[in-house]
């Protein structure tokens, strides 16, 4: 695919499929099916352990897995990570080099961190500094808005609100609701009562199996398990 | 910035994290392999040999690699750079280096003499 197969404005369908990964003879994932377009948040749910970061990282084509298929407007890419603009991934471990500031990694990124931090004025300091020189709320926002605002056509998130105050987790929570009208956005958070309002649409991983949740989701989320009754 | 260009600001960044151990043992080669020839007159003919012993040691430091930052490819990968592309840049820069430092090594040694 080429350059700027992402670049233009339009509807873009992420589509996995084919994912089957096991840790030993436990199957942690297995007929997984999952999308995401432009335009929406998807929200990832799943108790501990049920390989909502493996699934994350297959998609992202980080994790080798056979006869995973990933594929964008029905066309393979596979690895995704190496179509350029197609999208990005933050992990739960920090994402930044130690060496570098934010602004050098920005600038390598291809972001603007001064439009990413537009809305979060009192982080503009920051952005010279190192990532160990920052706290671990401050540099865990730093890295959200980041990959939010680069130009890919999908970010997924793997633990965005981790460390975050609530005040932050309101605004994040904003910033990603403006960015979907550019980009189609996945992500997996513990943090279920910020996450849901957010997602357009739900799917929660459960014995290996991926459902897509409709309806009264808190409902289906406690028939498994996942919420307490 | 180009992808040419930020392939080699990566590589570069990468190579810094594992210089530690790279640098470490290219010294010990070096220390522990050409000083001894040079002192006995042998040393022609060694870098092939110099060069492939400091190869063999390239999966020690991806070992260590593994065991001290398993992290640090997420920022690579997010540039579109593979772990292979990224160690391939690696081990070309540090064997470009190891004979830059046995070169080094060797013609001070003749000076000295």
């Amino acid at each position: 695919m080429s350059r700027n197969s992402f670049s233009s404005v339009g509807p873009h369908v992420l589509e996995a499929d084919g994912i089957r990964v096991a840790f030993g003879t436990r199957e942690v994932l297995t007929g997984v099916y999952l999308r995401v377009q432009t335009g929406q948040v998807v929200g990832l749910l799943g108790r501990n352990g049920s390989g909502k970061s493996t699934l994350l990282q297959t998609v992202f084509g980080a994790r080798a897995v056979p006869d995973a298929s990933v594929r964008v407007n029905g066309r393979r890419a596979v690895p995704a990570f190496q179509t350029p603009g197609l999208l990005n991934y933050l992990p739960q471990a920090p994402l930044l080099p130690a060496r570098l500031s934010l602004r050098q990694a920005a600038r390598l990124l291809r972001i603007d961190p001064d439009r990413a931090t537009a809305n979060f004025p009192e982080l503009r300091p920051h952005l010279n500094q190192r990532p160990g020189e920052l706290s671990g709320g401050t540099a865990r926002l730093l890295q959200v808005l980041l990959l939010l605002h680069a130009r890919t056509a999908f970010s997924l998130f793997d633990e965005p609100f981790t460390g975050l105050m609530p005040v932050h987790i309101e605004a994040l929570a904003e910033e990603f609701q403006q960015a979907k009208q550019r980009k189609g956005l996945l992500l997996t958070d513990h943090r279920y009562a910020e996450v849901l309002p957010l997602c357009d649409v739900v799917y929660l991983l459960h014995q290996g199996r991926l459902h897509k949740l409709e309806g009264d989701v808190r409902e289906q989320l406690r028939d498994y398990g996942y919420l307490a009754s | 910035m180009t992808s040419a260009f930020i392939w080699l600001r990566a590589v570069g960044l990468f190579y810094r994290s594992v210089a530690p151990f790279t640098v470490g043992i290219s010294v010990l080669i070096v220390g522990a392999g050409l000083l001894p020839a040079l002192v006995e007159g042998g040393a022609s003919g060694s870098r092939p040999l110099l060069v492939l012993v400091k190869l063999a040691t390239a999966p020690v430091v991806w070992y260590l690699a593994e065991r001290t930052r398993p992290h640090q490819y997420w920022f690579y990968l997010n540039l579109g750079i593979s772990r292979r592309r990224l160690w391939a840049g690696a081990a070309a820069l540090d064997t470009l280096l190891f004979v830059a430092l046995a070169e080094a090594v060797r013609v001070s040694f003749v000076a000295l003499k």
